[in-house]
Parts: structure tokens; sequence; C-alpha cells
């Protein structure tokens, strides 16, 4: 009973935190035909991704690396053996959701064929954080069947005690 | 021996029936888990992804975790310093004062049997909330696995830390009998002990044994002024003899206390 108590806390404390909002993390900087733009940095979930440029008419393409290929692609110092999860190629700006397969470190990295071009990259997490909310919903989903059958079997032998009683 | 087991495990049910009855427990697991995520949900930190200079990565990785343990465990040093000294003064000092320790003494157990297991589990029970909540943390919202050595010197702070504050709020409670005045005497004296190790000049290795959770988490955090591994272990050995004599006391006077 008093596991079942703490159980459902966890669950609930999980499904409040799979709410709250995070900050946004910042990256950026100048980008020109050859070089790589991009910023690393550490996802839970699916994150908002916003690329603008201070141009917006140079077209740049966008590249979503996970950890192993953000390590090879700079061991390599260039994209050529790269498996990319995600590609946006050829747009002028971004704003959306990216599909986090895992949590894990990332690199967003920006080509453009522009001479020179300024970009700001704004990623934040996506609430919902469906990992959280599945666990906490799974946790609190356990203790109400574990529950439920407990009473249901408490029940079943008050009820078969009466009967003998009888 | 086998009736000594039995009464021991009598003890320690009736111990847990009657002080940490429904919601303690479940706050203390509630809050930890908690604040331990509260800090490290956000994308955080990030780092430019350069061709030039690949090393940046590993660098990244290192920061990011050692960034994540500390946003993890801070929280828990304020939290701790305010329930410990109240659940110690509940669970020891109360008793003395609406005189329910005299029924508890009718139990065949030694006195200092008794107050060491009032402090073992005003200890556990804490202790356990925030390793697990941070265990969680590790494994749901970092992303990153930090060192196993920078958790487990994180893990062993938090528990010398609570077992340093416990004990001197539980000296408090045998001497003044009360748990308002414990449990404000402990208050206060953990904030402002916690509040001066941070002011300037204050001796260095005073300052660990004060707060020995700070000292680790100052080294793991790393960057200029924090300190070595060294003078962490020796915050927390101090910490840990310092809770010793403090408990050693409690026990003589608790044994003999008029009641």
């Amino acid at each position: 009973m008093r596991i079942a108590r703490i159980v459902l806390v966890y669950g609930l404390v999980f499904v409040i935190l799979s709410f709250l909002p995070g900050t946004v993390a910042y990256g950026g900087g100048g980008a020109s035909e050859g070089s790589y733009v991009g910023t690393t940095f550490r996802a839970l979930n699916d994150i908002w991704v916003e690329v603008d440029t201070d141009n917006e008419t140079c077209h740049f393409s966008l590249y979503l690396l996970d950890y192993e290929n953000t390590n090879k692609a700079l061991q390599d110092g260039n994209l050529g053996d790269t498996e990319f999860l995600v590609a946006h190629t050829d747009i002028v700006a971004f704003s959306g959701v990216i599909r986090i397969p895992y949590s894990g470190v990332y690199s967003l990295v920006l080509t453009t064929q522009a001479d020179f071009l300024w970009v700001h990259i704004r990623v934040t997490a996506v609430v919902p954080r469906i990992q959280l909310l599945v666990a906490g919903g799974g946790l609190i989903l356990v203790v109400v069947v574990v529950m439920g059958l407990r009473i249901v079997i408490l029940r079943s032998k008050a009820k078969a005690t009466h009967q003998i009683g009888r | 021996m086998v009736q000594q087991k039995s009464r021991t495990r009598a003890f320690l049910s009736l111990e847990i029936k009657s002080f940490y009855r429904f919601p303690i427990v479940e706050c203390f697991v509630g809050v930890f888990t908690l604040l331990a995520f509260l800090n490290v949900l956000s994308v955080g930190s990030v780092t430019d992804f350069d061709v030039e200079s690949p090393e940046n990565l590993a660098g990244f990785l290192q920061s990011a975790a050692s960034a994540l343990l500390y946003l993890s465990v801070f929280p828990f040093m304020y939290l701790l310093v305010l329930l410990v000294p109240v659940l110690v003064s509940l669970v020891i000092a109360k008793p003395f004062e609406d005189g329910t320790i005299r029924t508890i003494l009718t139990h065949p157990i030694k006195r200092s049997f008794l107050l060491l297991t009032k402090i073992l589990i005003t200890v556990v029970l804490p202790g356990t909330a925030a390793t697990v909540a941070l265990l969680l943390a590790i494994q749901f919202g970092f992303g990153i696995q930090p060192s196993v050595s920078q958790v487990a010197l994180l893990v062993g702070s938090i528990w010398v830390f609570i077992l340093s504050v416990a004990s001197v709020t539980t000296l408090l409670s045998v001497i003044s009998k009360k748990a308002a005045t414990s449990a404000t005497g402990g208050v206060v004296l953990w904030y402002s002990m916690v509040l001066l190790a941070d002011l300037y000049g204050f001796p260095e290795t005073a300052r660990h044994v004060i707060n020995p959770l700070s000292a680790a988490l100052a080294y793991v955090l790393g960057g200029d002024g924090a300190p070595l591994l060294a003078d962490v272990l020796v915050g927390l050995l101090g910490a840990l003899s310092m809770a010793f004599v403090f408990i050693v006391v409690s026990i003589a006077l608790f044994e003999r206390s008029e009641i």
C-alpha cells in the first residue's frame, strides 16, 4: 500500500515535469560557402527549432546529426560520410518541430552557397515531454491496475468468508 | 537472538507507523524528484559545431554532464537544511514533549538503540529519496552520462550532509526536549552555517566540514577556485567525525536523562 502511494507520487511528479516548459538555447554565427555553422546541444525529446538569417534571399541547408555522426563529421572535417537524421535543403528560414529518436547529444549543422550569411539558431524542448509523460502515466496506470485488482481480490475473499460464515 | 530480531523489527515497524505516516515519506519522494529534474530538462548549454576544433565536443560533454549534476543536486542543499531538522525534531523531541517517549521506552530495547534507530531512519529516508531522485534524473533527464565517480561523490556527500545536520539537531532535541525549539534551532543554525561558510575569508577546511555537499558540488562543477578531491574527502571525513561525536554525546545525554 505504501509502495503503491510512493509509485503514484513518482508518476504524478513525472507527469507534472513533462509539462514544464524549458529555456531556449541560442546558437549560430557567420556562414560562408564551404564552411559549416551549427550548434551542438543535449536533447531529451523533440525540439522546436527556429533558424533565420540576416539575408532572407540567401538559401541554406540544415542537417540534424546524432552524437556518432557529429563526432564523425568533426573528425573528418566535413559532412561527406555523415548520415543525417533530418535534412532540409535549399531553404531561406526554418521554424518547426524536429523529432528526436532518443535522448542524447545532437548537432544542427548549416551550410550555404552564399558568400556570407549571419545565422541565428534557437532550440527549445517541446512540451509535453513524451518520454516523461509516458513514464509517469505508465506508473499511475500500473498503480491503478494493481490497486483495482487488490480490491477485487479482497472483495471476493470477503464474500467467500461471508458465505462460509452462513 | 531471534527474539531480539523480532523485537527490533516490531520497534522499527512501530516507529515507521507512528512517525512516518502518510504523506511524510511521499512528500520527501515527490519534492526531491521534482527538484532533481527541475533545472535539467531544458536544452541547456550549447557549443558551436566547429570542424576546426573537434576537441570542443569532448569538453562540451564533460562540462555539460558536470553542470547537469550540479543543477540537479544544488537545490537539495537548502531543502535538506530545512527538512531534516524538522523531521528529527518531530521524531526525537516531540515524544519528550507529548510524553509518548514513556510508552516507547516500555519496549524491551536499549535507549542507545532506540536513539540510533531514530537517527538512522531520519537519515535513510531523505538520503534514499535524494539518491533515487538523482539516479532517475540521470537516467531520464540528462541525456549525457556523467562519470560514476562524480555521482558517487555527490551521493556520498548528500548522505554525510544529512547525517551531520541530523546529528546536531538530535543533540538539540535531547537537550531541549521541545520540538519547536530544536526544529527552529536546527534550521536557523544550519542555514546560518551554510550561509557563513559561503562568505569570503571563512577557513576552507571548516567550510568543507560544515557543508561537505557544497564542497563536492564545487569540485564537480570545476572551474577557478574549485577544491581538490583531497580537500572534499577531508571535508567528508571531518563531517562524519563531527556527526559521530554529536551522536555519542546525544546518546550519553539520552541515557542519563530522566523521563
